[in-house]
């Protein structure tokens, strides 16, 4: 019993006390929810990325990350892979092909649902 | 502009990890604030949420063109526990009044009299009754020990936001003490409150009830409301001839003082509450029945409650870092009771203290989150039952660890365990585990097992026992609990749910299956007529309970909800394996409801019917049945019309138990209360017949 508060205790001034975490923002394209699922979710398989939220409207994803073990070259790769444009990165076009339909962001501009 | 938006990430990211800290669901923060359920959608929420698209496109129509359309139950899609959100506008389809009235609309909760003379409502979750749902007021644990039987009626149902109903035995987070689920009530906030609320209800059963809110920002962060609730019923009314007021006389006062601090930069955000409550009741025979006592004095019960409570919460989340928080909240409650019942007198004190902290983060990123935390509580009862005393104190420490995963697509799981020790019973472990599991994107399955423990608090969960002759009788077995062991139980259950669109229609179908099987009871056995007796759990008592519901939503204007449920709940009585006296084995549910579309001013049509089918209910052994029996299964219709003239003014009426549907003669020997055959407990249909209503609502935003 004690023990498990010690180490209750112990996890959460790890928690408190070993991250310094940094934010910045990126410009994504994309357009729907099904996209900003997909960011979010290829942003967090980056080793070292805390949090990301994409917003629809004005596509930029925000993210927390550890800059030790991430950095945002890596990133920003990652996002492309998974067939989202990024300033420095372009998607595959065959990434792209395969999108969700409402994803196709290249033609017909932005269409926010 | 940027800057803005990033602060408003960040409160809306306060409040949001802060609601759903201590269990919360998504869906409660206030439509009005779009930007902030926008800023929720998009930040961290949908990492968890995985909307079909077309879901996502009809609810943002809803939410710009007709907000009632939002419905009334949500469920979610992500959560791995299964939680529906009964909202405001569900809440106004009940006719009246309290929170245990709330639930009259909704089939996962089953609303019955829990006896003939206290016209006291009683809840039952997956066919078991409230004392086995742990109920917390913004996840405070609330309606507990003296407060179990009324505490029900002791929130009146305008101060409610919404409520959060979660199946099988939910977070560690709140406690030990949730058996077949958890129900919290999420009060109005100051911050997103209008200025000035009004209600008025009026019934022909003789039950007014007036109702107003004031609530105001005193600068950007601080936020205070005053809420104040009467009701009184003055006309004593005997419609079924039995010589007894079929609902008691009384009055209620009900105050509450709230702030709430928000700092949207530094990510602080509070609560403190402080309520206070006044009831009075008096039922029994009619002044009228004195020429027939043969000089016996009237049988008669006055009840007088009076409690105060004061509550504080607090969350900070990091501003760096929206993905970690704390949160700490308490509470510190005194309920007094006293009451007689005839020749009995039965008076009960509790006081009650409550804390909370937490603290929430993440391992590595968001799709592992952790919360780990620890709770304190402390429990003094003093009760006098006919001289006799009882006093007891109860304590208990306790830390928990809950481990949250999200796959981002399809599968969820959180994992939870507590350590505590109580003074009474010493150490324990409460594990408990859910699972999500999204095969495909409509379809959503969830899993869940647990266990639960808990102090049965025997008279004043049980207040109908005060309502018989019978002989009572505790047959302890040297437990520390009036002789008693605590009760023990496991939760084992899942559900499925499949959504599914014809054209525009909208089809929403779940199926629920839940079992509650309990290693420690305090019996309750009625099965001898003459006695009423406490028993310590002998060989098997479980519960079964399966739910098949469908909801229908065509567009623009009706929903309908369709609904199935069996409850096999059974106790092992003096050695026989029997159904639970006054449980249904069977209930259906049906419920249609209609919305015009509101004009440019707010002006509105709204209108539902709700259809009850109550099975057959096993009756015990007593002089009109000496071999026992079964009850008939019976239906109820129950409806309401709302006109809104605007958005701030609404006029509604309705009619409750349309049908006319009563329980013939209620009370077992009605006529001689003195003797011990009189017995006004078994109860299982409605003792008042149909009953229309009138009320209004009137808002200045």
């Amino acid at each position: 019993m004690k023990k498990i508060i010690f180490l209750l205790s112990l996890l959460a001034t790890t928690g408190l006390y070993a991250q310094k975490p940094q934010k910045t923002t990126l410009e994504v394209k994309g357009n729907c929810s099904l996209c900003q699922k997909r960011i979010v979710k290829a942003t967090l398989g980056v080793k070292g990325v805390k949090w990301a939220a994409w917003d629809i409207p004005s596509d930029q994803l925000t993210l927390i990350y550890d800059p030790l073990k991430a950095d945002l070259a890596q990133v920003e790769k990652a996002i492309a892979a998974a067939g989202h444009d990024t300033k420095n990165q372009k998607a595959p076009k065959e990434v792209y092909e395969k999108l969700p339909a409402c994803c196709l962001y290249r033609d017909g501009g932005k269409h926010v649902d | 502009m940027k800057k803005n938006i990033w602060r408003s990430t960040v409160y809306c990211t306060a409040l949001f990890v802060y609601l759903l800290s201590t269990g919360r669901s998504i869906a409660t923060p206030r439509i009005h604030y779009t930007w902030c359920t926008d800023v929720i959608h998009q930040g961290m929420e949908q990492q968890q949420d995985t909307i079909p698209p077309k879901e996502i496109i009809t609810e943002k129509l809803e939410e710009v063109t007709v907000e009632q359309r939002k419905k009334g139950l949500q469920k979610s899609y992500f959560e791995p526990k299964n939680v529906v959100t009964v909202n405001a506008a569900e809440l106004l389809k009940a006719a009246c009044c309290n929170l245990s009235e709330s639930f009259e609309t909704n089939p996962s909760i089953d609303v019955s009299y829990s006896d003939a003379l206290m016209g006291a409502k009683q809840i039952k979750m997956l066919g078991l009754s409230s004392p086995y749902i742990q109920f917390t007021e913004e996840n405070i644990p609330t309606i507990r020990g003296a407060a179990q039987t009324y505490g029900l009626s002791f929130i009146p149902g305008t101060w409610v936001e919404s409520i959060q109903i979660t199946k099988g035995v939910g977070s560690v987070a709140n406690g030990y003490e949730s058996m077949a689920g958890q129900i919290n009530t999420e009060l109005k906030k100051p911050f997103t409150e209008p200025l000035l609320f009004v209600n008025a209800f009026a019934s022909q059963g003789g039950r007014q009830e007036f109702n107003t809110h004031w609530n105001t920002s005193l600068n950007e962060r601080w936020h205070t409301g005053l809420f104040v609730h009467a009701n009184r019923r003055i006309e004593a009314m005997d419609a079924n001839g039995d010589g007894f007021m079929d609902m008691p006389m009384g009055d209620q006062v009900n105050l509450m003082h709230r702030w709430q601090y928000t700092d949207t930069q530094k990510g602080w955000v509070g609560f403190a509450t402080l309520k206070w409550l006044k009831d009075d009741k008096e039922a029994g025979q009619m002044d009228s029945q004195i020429n027939f006592m043969g000089g016996q004095p009237l049988w008669k019960s006055i009840t007088s409650t009076e409690r105060l409570e004061g509550a504080f919460k607090m969350g900070y989340v990091f501003p760096e870092m929206p993905y970690q928080s704390i949160g700490l909240q308490g509470n510190l409650s005194r309920h007094v009771q006293q009451s007689t019942f005839g020749q009995k007198a039965y008076d009960m004190d509790h006081i009650s203290g409550y804390a909370n902290g937490l603290f929430q983060s993440i391992i590595g990123s968001t799709q592992n989150k952790f919360k780990a935390g620890g709770n304190l509580t402390f429990d003094q009862y003093e009760e006098l039952l006919n001289g006799s005393e009882f006093r007891r104190r109860d304590y208990s420490i306790g830390s928990f660890f809950e481990y949250s995963y999200d796959n981002l697509d399809n599968i969820g799981l959180v994992a939870g365990v507590r350590a505590d020790w109580h003074n009474q019973w010493g150490a324990f472990i409460t594990p408990r585990l859910h699972l999500r599991y999204n095969p495909w994107t409509k379809t959503t399955l969830r899993l869940a097992a647990g266990s639960g423990r808990r102090a049965a608090n025997i008279f004043t969960e049980n207040q109908n026992i005060f309502l018989t002759n019978r002989l009572l009788v505790l047959e302890n077995n040297a437990g520390p609990i009036y002789g008693f062991d605590p009760e023990l139980s496991w939760n084992y259950g899942g559900s499925i749910r499949q959504t599914a669109s014809l054209g525009s229609i909208g089809l929403d179908l779940t199926l629920d299956l839940y079992r509650t099987q309990f290693k420690d009871q305090v019996v309750v056995n009625w099965e001898n007529p003459q006695r009423l007796s406490f028993q310590p759990l002998q060989g098997e008592s479980y519960a079964n309970s399966a739910l098949a519901s469908l909801e229908i939503d065509i567009p623009t204007h009706w929903e309908v909800r369709l609904a199935y449920k069996l409850d096999d709940v059974k106790t092992t009585y003096d050695g026989n394996l029997l159904q639970r006296p006054l449980q249904p084995r069977k209930r259906a549910f049906a419920q249609l409801s209609y919305q015009s579309t509101p004009n440019a001013l707010g002006a509105q049509w709204r209108w539902d019917a709700t259809y009850h089918g109550v099975g057959s209910q096993r009756l015990v052994a007593n002089v009109r049945n000496p071999y026992g029996g079964y009850a008939p299964s019976y239906h109820l219709v129950n409806s309401q019309l709302t006109k809104a003239f605007s958005k701030t003014l609404e006029v509604y009426v309705g009619v409750e138990n349309a049908t006319n549907y009563t329980q013939e003669n209620p009370i077992i020997a009605a006529s001689e209360p003195y003797n011990d055959r009189f017995d006004a407990a078994q109860i299982y249909a409605p003792i008042f017949g149909r009953m229309g209503y009138i009320g209004m609502r009137w808002t200045l935003l």
